[in-house]
């Protein structure tokens, strides 16, 4: 590696700026979303996964920590299948910020 | 973590529309054989109908309209470039459809005298059935699935077709909760994978918020194209007006028969009839751009009981968060006009033309292989095409699974495709699979979305040609980022054909979805062509004319320009 000079860049090129590194797997900054899919805790039902097994697009899961549904990953499509088919009125889905 | 190998006769990928009756159907052809029917949901809510569907956009009932009319009718929405004789099965075999469904307990609407309510939407005929109950449709099937004796595989997800020889002997793919590899050998395989539904960005930059199941992310597509199969019109793009930011249908075929319709800022009728066709996407278009735009669904003028009975259908099935939307923005049918816009372009046959090739038979070009549905290439098919072309691939298929020996397993082939596409698991921190789809379905915007122009989609096509090199950068942290990850590939197998098929198409067709800006006129000379694709023997995409097969139902050239009489002349200042 040269040393910084005032003024330049630690780079021979401007391709050798552009390559360094951009292949490094790099997953670091972790942004936080607001996400549709609301448990209510007090009603789900510990031991029940139907909203799970309903989602098309796989976004919930079985928190394993409180054994409660909850929404995982940020894919929801506001369909309302885990709304709809919870035995126990637990679940709302709220239409995402973005859209609402 | 070990290979699962499972054997069936006859393989069905996707358990949406299609996909359950294909399966259902070929039980019933061959109640020795064994059917498996993969799904990467849960065939209880999974693909286009996952919550309900309002009607049947396409019946042809006797007493309401003949097959040929109907065969007339879709030539004529299509610019000529159909395929007759695959329409006209599907005209022939729906009506049957439509009484088997009801035999399994979906409900359609009657007048009170006992008839079939069929309602108009379409330019010329009447083919629109309401469907009010039509919200547990899925799990009517998901019933009739188990009564027949079909294994279903929930949550495995296929990624490419098995190939012996040239023919299709199964599929290959991973469970998208373990991640385990999965190889399952067949003696005949119908793909209905749905639409490429995330193939552009919709406005809000949602991901997600697509009009299509984002499940829907054009795996057919892919995979059948990596099979060897012909691809046809992937370059006339499903693109919908629909409600502005919820990105789903107003809905103009459920409110159009009560009295609503299309108006721009005015509050004036601009085009004659609302059945979705790319002349009438392209006067929605250039009324939206104009200083007349935005445009808007109108039924505040409808008595309020009528309104309610609109709000009651649009609620509850489909799409049942509409309420919830137009409520969170403090409006109502009632009282305001619905907003429109125009959707991101996707790939579709159930409301346009792109899909795999098939013949009036469901046969694609690979031996072996069968297309239905969304991703197979009758045009506007819509549910019930669905349903019909399922019910005549399952058919087929057993035929041609009980003429063939087993095939053979090419361990050549699974073994690069487990390090193919589970590739991304051993870079874990990797490009996350969203970031990369973000990237690239905004590329697809700015570059494919019509209108089109050549230099344009050179940009375009450039861009996912890089992208293919980067996607070997994107990595998975887990099973589901996983599924993601084969998504985003195919979804750049399907950008690329859709920049390919754009750019060669030198003509401008079906309105909005193939608009030239370069080659603004319609060109029949050189251009009443089908444009297909597939991939060569040396592993590359290519593109080619296929001749229009001849008309079973001869229309004369007036008669096929009556599509494009769709506008209504402005009024007098």
């Amino acid at each position: 590696m040269k040393p910084i000079l005032a003024g330049r860049l630690k780079f021979a090129s401007e391709t050798e700026a552009a390559m360094t590194a951009r292949a490094v797997p790099n997953r670091r900054a972790t942004r936080v979303f607001d996400v549709p899919v609301v448990v209510d805790e007090e009603r789900c039902i510990t031991g029940c996964h139907i909203c799970v097994e309903s989602c098309p697009v796989d976004c919930l899961a079985i928190d394993p920590a409180s054994g409660k549904s909850h929404m995982k990953y940020d894919d929801c499509w506001y369909c309302l299948a885990c709304e709809v088919d919870c035995p126990t009125n637990a679940i709302t889905v709220k239409i995402p910020f973005l859209i609402r | 973590m070990d290979d699962i190998l499972i054997e069936t006769d006859v393989l069905v990928i996707g358990g949406g529309t299609a996909g359950t009756v294909a399966a259902i159907k070929a039980r019933e052809a061959w109640p020795d054989g064994r059917v498996l029917l993969l799904e990467k949901a849960n065939v209880k809510r999974s693909g286009a109908i996952a919550l309900g569907m309002d009607g049947v956009n396409n019946a042809v009932i006797p007493g309401h309209a003949t097959p040929e009319e109907y065969v007339k009718e879709i030539t004529m929405a299509n610019d000529g470039i159909v395929n007759q004789a695959a329409v006209l099965a599907y005209a022939r075999e729906s009506f049957g459809m439509i009484r088997e469904l009801e035999s399994w307990g979906v409900k359609f609407q009657k007048t009170a005298s006992g008839d079939y309510d069929v309602k108009k939407v379409h330019h010329k005929g009447s083919y629109v059935l309401p469907m009010p109950e039509g919200y547990d449709i899925k799990k009517i099937l998901t019933r009739v699935i188990r009564q027949r004796g079909v294994r279903v595989e929930n949550r495995v997800m296929a990624t490419r077709i098995l190939l012996d020889g040239g023919r299709a002997a199964g599929a290959l793919g991973f469970n998208v909760r373990t991640g385990a590899f999965v190889v399952i050998r067949a003696r005949a395989v119908i793909l209905a994978c749905g639409a490429c539904g995330r193939l552009g960005l919709p406005a809000s930059g949602y991901l997600m918020g697509t009009y299509e199941n984002p499940a829907n992310a054009g795996d057919g597509y892919a995979m059948a194209y990596h099979a060897g199969a012909e691809l046809t019109n992937i370059e006339c793009f499903q693109v919908n007006p629909l409600l502005k930011d919820y990105n789903g249908p107003a809905c103009a075929y459920v409110s159009g028969p009560y009295g609503g319709y299309t108006v721009n800022a005015r509050g004036h009728r601009f085009m004659l009839s609302d059945y979705w066709s790319g002349q009438m996407m392209w006067e929605f278009y250039r009324e939206l751009n104009s200083a007349n735009g935005p445009v808007f669904l109108k039924m505040d003028h409808l008595a309020p009981e009528t309104i309610g009975e609109i709000e009651q259908i649009l609620h509850t099935t489909e799409r049942p968060s509409r309420g919830r939307f137009h409520a969170g923005r403090g409006k109502s049918y009632q009282t305001d006009l619905v907003e429109m816009s125009v959707s991101e372009i996707g790939l579709c046959s159930g409301h346009s033309a792109s899909g795999v090739w098939v013949n009036e038979r469901g046969e694609t070009t690979v031996p072996g292989l069968y297309a239905a549905g969304d991703m197979a290439s009758v045009p506007h098919g819509y549910m019930l095409g669905a349903f019909t072309y399922g019910k005549i691939c399952g058919r087929n298929a057993v035929a041609y699974a009980q003429s063939v020996g087993a095939a053979a397993i090419d361990d050549g082939q699974v073994k690069a495709e487990r390090l193919r596409v589970l590739g991304p698991l051993s870079r874990a921190d990797g490009i996350p699979p969203h970031q990369f789809e973000y990237k690239l379905r905004r590329q697809v915007n700015d570059y494919l979305q019509p209108p089109k122009s050549g230099h344009r989609l050179e940009r375009g096509l450039e861009y996912f040609l890089r992208a293919r090199e980067e996607l070997a950068q994107v990595g998975a942290a887990d099973p589901h980022e996983l599924m993601r990850a084969a998504e985003v590939d195919f979804i750049r197998d399907c950008a690329e054909m859709a920049a390919r098929a754009s750019l060669f198409r030198t003509e401008s067709r079906w309105g909005l979805y193939h608009h030239r800006l370069d080659y603004p006129e319609m060109d029949d000379q050189n251009w009443f062509v089908h444009v297909n694709l597939k991939k060569n023997a040396a592993g590359e995409m290519e593109v080619f004319k296929r001749p229009v097969e001849p008309y079973v139902v001869p229309l004369d050239a007036e008669e096929l320009r009556t599509y494009h009489r769709l506008r209504i002349a402005p009024l007098a200042a």
